[in-house]
């Protein structure tokens, strides 16, 4: 049990904190690519303790907009506890598995339409809008790469996909949907071809676009705590090699993975225009039948 | 603690929004530039957003016209409370070549209380940086005020 907590423990520690520090890496990384000199490493921990010490406006009488927030990180660092960073078994596999984890995702996001379409703001409402045809194509690449870990595995503990992962070594269906993953992470972090939903000059922040203060702040935290945990489900559960079983090296092989991601993805950020809403379903909906075919591919082999 | 934490980051993470209250849209360009990977503002944290709900800093270009006016009341109003507003470019700072025009009111301070000014028609990057960067203390002030007096009349002759 104290191991549990203990480890629960670390995962917060990593999405919470560590969070802003991988951010400010992106942005050194943008500015490298910008030929420019970057804000200093530090500026996302400054950005979020302005942002946290603002006057938190009220845009509306609505309860929504003000719980919105709280319940969206809560729920994303619960899906933080679902996943395990450098260990086998998540810290809170007693309570639940792949369902969960994607159960409290999809409710993050769900929170943040809500917040949007309550805060009146049409802008607000565009964003809403497309924040769930986004939701609703790549929701489901997510749900078909964990199933297809899930039938490989006979069991929908991600400890044990993982542990099948380990002993197998790399297969088909689990490239496959490690792949699929990969590419919709870039999606599901707001990331550029896809930060649709947000569009900063486009629809003006869009779901954000009358969240002021505080409120921003914990909207922000929680996407950067989506990153860790993203790029850990990516390279824990899909790519979990090298496993040593020794807890800290496996954390700083974790954090290293992690950081290769998040790179990746700045990367495909900096040099890629956004699409537009149909451009990026159409390309999500290949992705589906992609993730579908990994699932086919563990139905055979099983 | 948190609140002095906060406190502390504000002058280092400022995002600004940016204004037009009539500008002939010189002010607006230079503006733009100081954001472009040559002068890079965002090593000093600046970041221009595009809701007035999510910016600390209110950049106003442009002499501020009747029709303007009570528009930019109201934006004033939607920035969430630790704020400056920063008058950028001639017109702004005293209405410019526009200063008695029926159709403006005059520079910005006549609506809002201005914290920095920028001078200038337009300011070049550079002075829009280094107004800025005096706002944050990290450039010293060239410029000091000094007090004009009068002598009387009897002092004059004195000498
Ligand atoms: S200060 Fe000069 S450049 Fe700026 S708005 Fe006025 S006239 Fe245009």
């Amino acid at each position: 049990m104290s191991y549990a907590i203990g480890i629960g423990f670390l995962n917060i520690c990593l999405v919470l904190l560590l969070s802003p520090f991988l951010e400010g890496i992106i942005r050194k990384i943008r500015a490298f690519i910008h030929s420019r000199k970057g804000p200093p490493l530090k500026q996302p921990y400054y950005d979020l303790l302005k942002l946290l010490g603002k006057e938190n406006l009220v845009v509306s009488p609505n309860f929504l907009i003000r719980w919105a927030p709280i319940v969206c990180l809560a729920t994303i660092l619960i899906a933080g506890l679902l996943i395990p960073m450098g260990t086998i078994r998540p810290p809170l596999s007693v309570a639940g598995d792949v369902i969960v984890f994607i159960y409290f995702i999809t409710l993050a996001a769900v929170v943040i339409m809500m917040a949007a379409a309550a805060s009146e703001n049409p802008y607000a409402h565009i964003g809403a809008s497309r924040e769930m045809m986004m939701l609703l194509t790549v929701e489901p690449v997510i749900a078909i790469a964990l199933i297809t870990g899930a039938i490989n595995a006979h069991s929908f503990r991600i400890s044990d996909i993982v542990m099948w992962n380990l002993a197998h070594g790399p297969t088909v269906s689990m490239g496959i949907a490690g792949l699929s993953v990969f590419l919709i992470v870039q999606a599901q972090l707001g990331k550029l071809p896809f930060d649709i939903p947000e569009a900063d000059q486009e629809i003006m922040g869009g779901v954000f676009i009358e969240m002021s203060g505080p409120k921003y702040a914990l909207f922000k935290w929680a996407f950067l705590a989506k990153q860790v945990i993203f790029a850990s489900l990516l390279c824990q559960v899909f790519i979990p090699w090298p496993t040593t079983f020794i807890l800290w090296l496996d954390v700083l092989v974790n954090l290293v993975k992690v950081l290769i991601i998040v790179i990746f993805v700045c990367i495909i950020d900096v040099v890629n225009p956004r699409l537009r809403i149909d451009q990026a379903i159409k390309y999500f909906f290949i992705i589906i039948f992609v993730a579908l075919m990994g699932l086919v591919f563990a139905l055979v082999q099983a | 603690m948190l609140q002095k934490w906060c406190k502390k980051a504000f002058p280092k993470s400022l995002w600004v929004y940016h204004a037009n209250t009539g500008a002939c849209n010189g002010c607006d360009i230079e503006v733009i530039n100081v954001l472009t990977p040559y002068y890079d503002a965002e090593r000093f944290g600046i970041k221009l957003v595009g809701s007035p709900r999510h910016a600390d800093v209110l950049l106003v270009s442009g002499p501020v016209t009747r029709q303007v006016e009570p528009a930019l009341r109201r934006l004033f109003e939607a920035v969430p409370s630790p704020k400056l507003v920063i008058a950028i470019g001639s017109c702004a700072c005293g209405g410019g070549i526009w200063y008695d025009s029926y159709n403006v009111v005059g520079g910005v301070d006549k609506i809002l209380q201005v914290d920095f000014y920028v001078p200038g028609c337009p300011p070049r990057p550079e002075a829009i940086l280094y107004g800025v960067a005096v706002a944050l203390g990290i450039a010293p002030k060239k410029i000091a005020s000094i007090k004009l007096k009068e002598k009387s009349l009897e002092e004059c002759i004195k000498k």
